[in-house]
């Protein structure tokens, strides 16, 4: 038997067709990294016009508890703290850093080392042992490690667990549910053991006795390396769920691997969960084992026309996406993320983030111009939180805001189920997010 | 029994049926009148009926009965009305009528289509919120307007429409009332609600861009550049520039026109016709 969340939910075609090898991506010249990667407060640069940065070196700081840090992914100078247009067009505060050659190929033989050295499958246990809670904890903030799987809320906080809380599990979310996008996929085939160990650090530090890793089951690749890696260990299992988005949304996934469902508007802490990606879990290995911040992440490069060759990159937070191998050919269009919640980029001279999980080159699909809502009820359907989307969505177009609010409007995770499976070609999710935001005034 | 009898029968039984009806009526309504202030209805005839929600309150009838249960309007003021109205409310309720300034909108951005290129697609719903929560909107200005008039569609009095050409919402002065549901809309903050000033005369900054001058200038021709002419040359001290963006105080204003001169990139709004450098230096 396959596990699945009950309600709702759609099949869109996986297209899982990039290479499952990570590349290393040569360095940038010149990094910009913008101080909102995070939920939360901005981090505060404490380094200014002129500074000389050293790669891995903290440059901007948590500005509350619920922040987190940024380290210079690059060695080199601090060009200045100027406004950089994000991929959708707004633009945000930055630190901007420019390398010069030597500092550029001192920096890439020290990658190239790190990389090198680190042996892929052996899972190491002493790690976990040696260390206290605090520690790993201490550790993870310095490194300025966020959730990766596309939320980016501060690990450390997430991990900052009370006893009388009482976590049971940790569910370690490699469903990747999102079409195209293969990060994920690709660094569990690569690092399994280093995950393994990534998890063993987190239950540490949360005090949570047991661990699930919970995968889709159209990786059956990584399922293998993982199984492979977790043999020694009793405490992390390994749950296969069914394909079917929105699988990784968190209440969908903790639904189906604890068969728990989450209360409106609580955490999964209330059930004694505490869910994290399976990217966070590495990026936590590679700061306490190896003291590297979190500078570098795996980005899936892909997408269903001619878009150079689709493959898995590690590259450096703050590299801009103009300088990935890729053509844009006229009649295609960028999306940041994956297609189902990515969002639509306009400029590809802003930088990879944090929370960046892939670029993905579509061919510009067709506009039907929306039809008249016929109450089918597929969007219903389609809901994976049991929300009415043709109903909140009129609220949102016709700025009913309480009425909005009354339907649980904030329970909707903005998957896309419901415009996805609209016959009528209507904006649903749209005019929700409007809602969403006009409502919490 | 004949026609004739089922006839007046009928007659005097439904006859009886509607008496007795009539009497029960009557006496319920004795019993359970509801004695209500003449006033409330006369004031609510005053108000424009637009339920705007401008003043507060829940809608026109409910600001009538505020008035007339507090018996003042002391921080009461239907901008919808007008002053002529708001005079005759206060008469009606026998106190002394506040002289409120009227409050025009003014629309914070001169990015029309001459100005601004068009660099993005935009092929989503046609709505200024969808537009603004998906990215900048079909210009590189993130700051500016997005041109698909939702002011325009909440406007209860028909004062907003969008210019064909310039792609930009206009405010009519007479029939806008300043109630301030379009500055609620707009997602990007562009309306604002000015004083209509001595001789009608408004002077404002038609731009909200707080990027760099030179950024700004790129993306669009008639953006405020932070330059600070305007502020140097405003004899009265009105104008301030922050972030890279110079806005006139309505307070201090008297508006004198000076800085409509300076201005490199003509950002600056009047309501008047610009005086030229030469006739302010003559």
């Amino acid at each position: 038997m396959r596990y699945s969340f009950k309600i709702g939910g759609i099949h869109p075609a996986p297209n899982k067709i990039a290479s499952r090898r990570i590349e290393i991506f040569p360095l940038p010249m010149r990094a910009s990294l913008p101080l909102t990667q995070h939920i939360g407060a901005p981090s505060k640069a404490i380094v200014g016009k002129g500074d000389k940065v050293k790669r891995g070196q903290l440059i901007a700081e948590n500005s509350s508890f619920v922040s987190a840090g940024l380290h210079a992914p690059v060695s080199g100078t601090v060009v200045g703290v100027e406004d950089i247009v994000m991929p959708w067009g707004k633009s945000s505060r930055s630190i901007v850093i420019s390398a010069t050659e030597e500092e550029h190929l001192e920096d890439s033989h020290d990658r190239e080392k790190y990389w090198c050295d680190m042996i892929p499958s052996i899972c190491d246990r002493s790690l976990s042992e040696r260390l206290t809670a605090d520690e790993i904890r201490t550790k993870i903030l310095q490194a300025g490690i966020v959730g990766l799987g596309g939320a980016t809320f501060p690990s450390h906080v997430k991990l900052s667990i009370k006893p009388e809380q009482k976590p049971e599990v940790l569910i370690i979310n490699a469903c990747e549910c999102e079409p195209y996008l293969m990060c994920d996929d690709a660094l569990m085939c690569t690092y399994p053991g280093r995950i393994a160990e990534g998890v063993e650090l987190m239950m540490k530090a949360g005090g949570i006795p047991r661990a699930v890793i919970a995968m889709e089951d159209n990786k059956p690749e990584a399922a293998a390396a993982m199984r492979e890696a977790l043999q020694e260990n009793k405490d992390i299992s390994l749950r296969i769920l069914k394909t079917k988005y929105p699988q990784g949304g968190e209440k969908q996934l903790v639904e189906a691997v604890t068969g728990r469902r989450i209360e409106s508007g609580k955490l999964p802490l209330s059930v004694g969960v505490v869910v994290n990606n399976v990217a966070t879990a590495f990026a936590v290995w590679q700061a306490v084992a190896t003291s590297q911040a979190l500078i570098e992440r795996v980005i899936t490069v892909t997408g269903d026309i001619a878009a150079g060759e689709r493959k898995n990159y590690m590259v450096a937070i703050g590299t801009p996406f103009s300088s990935l191998p890729l053509t844009l050919p006229g009649e295609a269009i960028a999306i940041v993320g994956g297609p189902m919640m990515g969002r639509s980029a306009v400029r590809l001279d802003a930088p990879v983030m944090k929370g960046t999980s892939g670029l993905t080159v579509l061919k510009r699909p067709e506009r039907r111009q929306p039809l008249a809502c016929v109450r089918c009820g597929a969007c219903v359907d389609a809901c994976p939180m049991g929300l009415e989307p043709y109903l909140l969505s009129t609220y949102g177009r016709l700025r009913m805001w309480d009425e909005a609010r009354e339907n649980d409007v904030f329970d909707c995770l903005e998957c896309g189920a419901c415009s996805y499976s609209c016959p009528s070609d209507r904006p649903i999710l749209d005019y929700i997010r409007v809602a969403k935001q006009r409502a919490k005034l | 029994m004949s026609s004739e009898h089922i006839f007046i029968y009928t007659l005097v039984l439904m006859g009886l049926l509607g008496l007795v009806g009539a009497i029960v009526l009557y006496l319920t309504a004795k019993k359970f009148k509801v004695v209500e202030d003449p006033r409330i209805d006369q004031i609510e005839g005053l108000l424009p009926g637009a339920n705007c929600g401008a003043c507060g309150c829940k809608g026109c009838r409910d600001f009538a009965c505020e008035c007339v249960r507090r018996g003042n309007l002391d921080g009461l003021t239907c901008p919808g009305a007008g002053a002529a109205a708001m005079k005759n409310i206060a008469s009606i309720l026998g106190v002394d009528s506040v002289d409120a300034a009227r409050n025009i909108a003014v629309l914070k951005c001169n990015g029309s289509c001459g100005a601004r290129p068009l660099t993005y697609e935009y092929d989503g719903a046609s709505s200024c919120a969808v537009m603004d929560a998906v990215g900048c909107g079909t210009s590189a200005c993130s700051y500016g307007c997005l041109g698909c008039g939702d002011c325009v569609s909440v406007c209860r009095f028909g004062a907003l429409r969008i210019d064909e050409s310039s792609k930009l919402p206009v405010v009519d002065e007479k029939t806008c009332t300043g109630c301030g549901v379009c500055v609620r809309e707009c997602p990007r903050h562009l309306i604002e609600l000015r004083p209509e000033g001595r001789r009608n005369r408004r002077v404002w900054v038609a731009c909200s861009s707080r990027d760099k001058g030179a950024v700004a200038r790129k993306i669009c021709s008639a953006a405020c550049i932070g330059c600070g002419k305007c502020a140097k040359v405003c004899p009265f001290g009105a104008i301030e520039v922050t972030d890279n963006l110079s806005y006139i105080n309505p307070d201090l204003c008297k508006a004198c026109g000076k800085c409509l001169g300076v201005c490199p990139t003509g950002s600056i709004c009047a309501t008047f016709e610009n005086i030229t450098k030469d006739k302010a230096t003559e």
